[in-house]
């Protein structure tokens, strides 16, 4: 029997056929029509929580199948979209653009039933976005990359801010808090360097002062020359965008070069999720952690009623259990909530579950407009649209307004720690102000 | 000035005594198996989540814990020698296969990290303690500790290979493995204990290096084994002296470079000298003395 490497000819054929298949999946899965199948009445539709589950970043997974089960428990209880039920499933993408190629395009490859897709984070947006935009797959995207504020994607949405209006709030944030000389860490990422230009020009408008802008790589295994550096220009507050690893690294190393002096610092609320709270606790204080610690991020209102309703329905699920209210309150995963609802609204306003039809009444059942009922759930929305009124959804993060790359703002507020581990708003920033301060 | 560049320099040391002892377990796994053992990362990792185990958890005092992990990694270390490596290469597996195997090796054992200790960030929660000033230096005093203890396990290291027997036949067996057999050395008994020493420095290091970062998770090792191998190959790859060296000289250059240019690129910085390195000396700058030393 011939044999090469090993293999003999019936082995080889295998396993040609198998890479073939294989690369094919790969190859194909953009162009597979996978959301646009029609599904029999009464079969489950999935949506595809596309985010790093595994890695260095799979806490951003862990909090968002609370909210993303938390929706379509909310939509099934009232009845499914259409006669269908939906279910969240996850698409691993190990927060990696070149991992995330692989296995969107399998997931897209080997399940028809995905309709809509949530996550889309920053990390792995920019390789996402183009694949479900051309599987013509509704997406609702977390990532708060700018590339995504003047590029038309079609299936692409976002209620989420761009990160350089992120850096904007931390600015507003600083000056807000009475700094007069700030010095800023970035971690070296497509995420995190995103909020610089906003941090740089709300400083600058608000006359506050940058002492030093530096931008660090992640998990180093010492970033002390940097921060000697910034600890001799004397900063009375420290913006620091980064992975909590990093973050507590540069933390450290200012406690120690700075005889444990550590200025009052401002951080992103999307570092919540991780052990930041009790770590700052046991190393700088509870005075410290909470008082002159801020966290920085988008704002949800938990005194709407949506709000105790997503939190409870978001609460009820196994993922969520685990969920503490800090991460529940930020928008950040409210949106996966609200996304998921405005998805399922537009399927029973388009009375279609296929995104080719659905998708532009996306838009139609979330802006304000002339006659048009306000809606707050799912049950609402249905019961307002079997009674022939037009509606727009006000969800648990509040107004939605599309613009023409189908990009929502939200609010910003600066959180504190309590002394529980909780975080509570301090201050909210309308739109209004920080659009101003923005580059 | 002057003050930032010799300021840059102590936390060059504090840093590079932390590669220095990694890097000089890891070439001598290379020195003495001629094996590229990427799985060193996560026996690294390993290391800091079990220093995390007893330290932050059970509340054992850090030096004991320290101790304790040295010797269980170091145990591991011998035993994924003689139960993988070495078998992998008694039935013909080349370096190339090998080194593979090793990079499966360290996903699994991360991996496994994962699935017990979970994906969130760790911390001793051990602070820096008081910080000295000497000079322009600034240093705490676990920095301190971790440099008097890097330098005193090359010290004893030094001992042990000049002195001792088994140093005598560990060199033997680097430079020439069928003569040292012929010689009576019973190479594979070496190799295996050269494996468990390799793994004792490994899981110093691990705990050392999740000391001095204040917080790591499961990717640890891996995001640092570039830097171990790094500065084993610019100090001459296999070469004990010149892995000690060259984690010095990677960490000094590194601190130097985020003095005077942009510190989101200071590992690229670390790398240039790399690849200046191979290519004025491809052996390593104390490759070719090691080679007629040893």
């Amino acid at each position: 029997m011939q044999r090469t490497l090993g293999l003999t000819r019936s082995q080889r054929l295998l396993t040609q056929f198998i890479a073939l298949g294989v690369v094919g999946a790969i190859v194909m899965a953009p162009a597979l029509p996978s959301g646009a199948a029609s599904k029999p009445s009464g079969s489950t539709l999935d949506i595809a929580d596309v985010i790093s589950f595994s890695g260095p970043n799979s806490f951003l997974g862990t909090i968002t199948v609370g909210p993303c089960d938390g929706a379509v428990n909310v939509i099934n209880a009232a009845g499914g979209v259409l006669g269908h039920k939906l279910s969240c499933i996850k698409v691993d993408d190990l927060g990696d653009p070149a991992d995330a190629v692989a296995n969107v395009s399998k997931a897209l490859a080997t399940n028809s039933s995905i309709i809509g897709a949530i996550g889309v984070a920053s990390a792995t947006a920019a390789t996402e976005v183009p694949i479900l935009n051309a599987a013509k797959i509704t997406m609702v995207s977390q990532a708060g990359l700018s590339l995504f504020s003047n590029k038309f994607y079609k299936y692409f949405w976002r209620m989420t801010p761009p990160d350089v209006f992120g850096g904007v709030a931390m600015g507003l944030a600083a000056a807000s808090n009475g700094y007069k000389k700030v010095a800023v860490i970035i971690q070296n990422d497509v995420g995190d360097t995103g909020n610089t230009p906003g941090i740089v020009s709300a400083l600058k408008k608000k006359h506050v002062s940058l002492v030093s802008n530096v931008t660090v790589p992640s998990d180093a295994a010492s970033y002390e020359t940097t921060i000697n550096k910034i600890v001799n220009l004397h900063p009375d507050g420290l913006i620091i965008s980064a992975d909590t690893q990093t973050t507590e690294t540069l933390l450290a190393e200012y406690q120690s070069l700075s005889n444990g002096k550590v200025p009052p610092t401002i951080l992103s609320t999307q570092i919540l999720g991780s052990n930041i709270f009790p770590y700052v606790k046991k190393s700088l204080g509870l005075s410290f952690a909470t008082k002159k610690m801020s966290l920085v991020g988008t704002y949800v209102d938990e005194t709407t009623p949506q709000f105790k309703v997503y939190d409870a329905a978001v609460k009820a699920t196994p993922g969520g259990t685990k969920l503490a209210t800090a991460i529940v309150a930020t928008q950040a995963i409210g949106t996966i909530y609200d996304g998921i609802i405005t998805m399922a609204l537009a399927m029973e306003a388009a009375h279609s579950t296929k995104p080719v039809n659905f998708n532009s009444y996306m838009s139609k059942v979330a802006t304000k407009r002339a006659g048009a009922v306000e809606v707050n759930s799912f049950a609402q929305g249905v019961k307002a649209l079997k009674a022939g009124h037009s509606i727009y959804y006000v969800g648990v993060t509040g107004p939605i307004v599309f613009d023409k790359f189908h990009n929502s703002g939200g609010e910003f507020a600066t959180f504190q720690f309590t002394p529980g581990g909780n975080v509570q708003s301090v201050k909210v920033f309308p739109p209004s102000v920080t659009d101003a301060l923005a580059p | 000035m002057v003050n930032t560049f010799i300021s840059s320099i102590g936390f060059g040391i504090a840093s590079g005594s932390v590669i220095a002892l990694a890097s000089l377990g890891f070439t001598l796994q290379f020195g003495l198996s001629n094996t590229l053992n990427v799985a060193y990362g996560a026996f690294i990792t390993l290391a800091a989540f079990l220093g995390y185990t007893l330290i932050a958890l059970w509340g054992v005092n850090l030096w004991l814990a320290m101790a304790i992990v040295a010797v269980v990694i170091g145990v591991l270390s011998g035993i994924y020698y003689q139960g993988f490596i070495r078998n992998l290469i008694r039935r013909g597996a080349g370096m190339g296969p090998v080194t593979i195997a090793t990079a499966a090796a360290l996903i699994f054992i991360e991996y496994a990290v994962v699935s017990v200790a979970g994906p969130s960030v760790k911390s001793y929660g051990i602070t820096t303690g008081r910080t000295f000033h000497f000079w322009d230096f600034v240093l705490s005093s676990t920095q301190l500790a971790i440099i008097a203890l890097a330098v005193s396990l090359m010290l004893i290291f030094q001992i042990l290979l000049r002195v001792t027997q088994l140093g005598r036949s560990l060199r033997a067996t680097a430079v020439n493995r069928t003569l040292a057999r012929s010689c009576g050395i019973r190479v594979e008994r070496v190799t295996s204990i050269t494996w468990l020493i390799s793994g004792l420095l490994c899981g110093t290091a691990g705990v050392a290096l999740a000391l001095t970062t204040q917080a790591f998770d499961f990717n640890l090792g891996s995001s640092f084994l570039i830097l171990i191998i790094a500065a084993a190959v610019v100090g001459g790859i296999g070469e004990p002296y010149g892995a000690i060296f060259g984690g010095f000289l990677i960490g000094i250059a590194t601190e130097l470079s985020s003095a005077y240019f942009d510190p989101a690129y200071s590992q690229v910085f670390a790398f240039v000298l790399l690849v200046a390195v191979i290519l004025i000396r491809p052996t390593g700058i104390l490759g070719v003395r090691a080679k007629s030393r040893v």
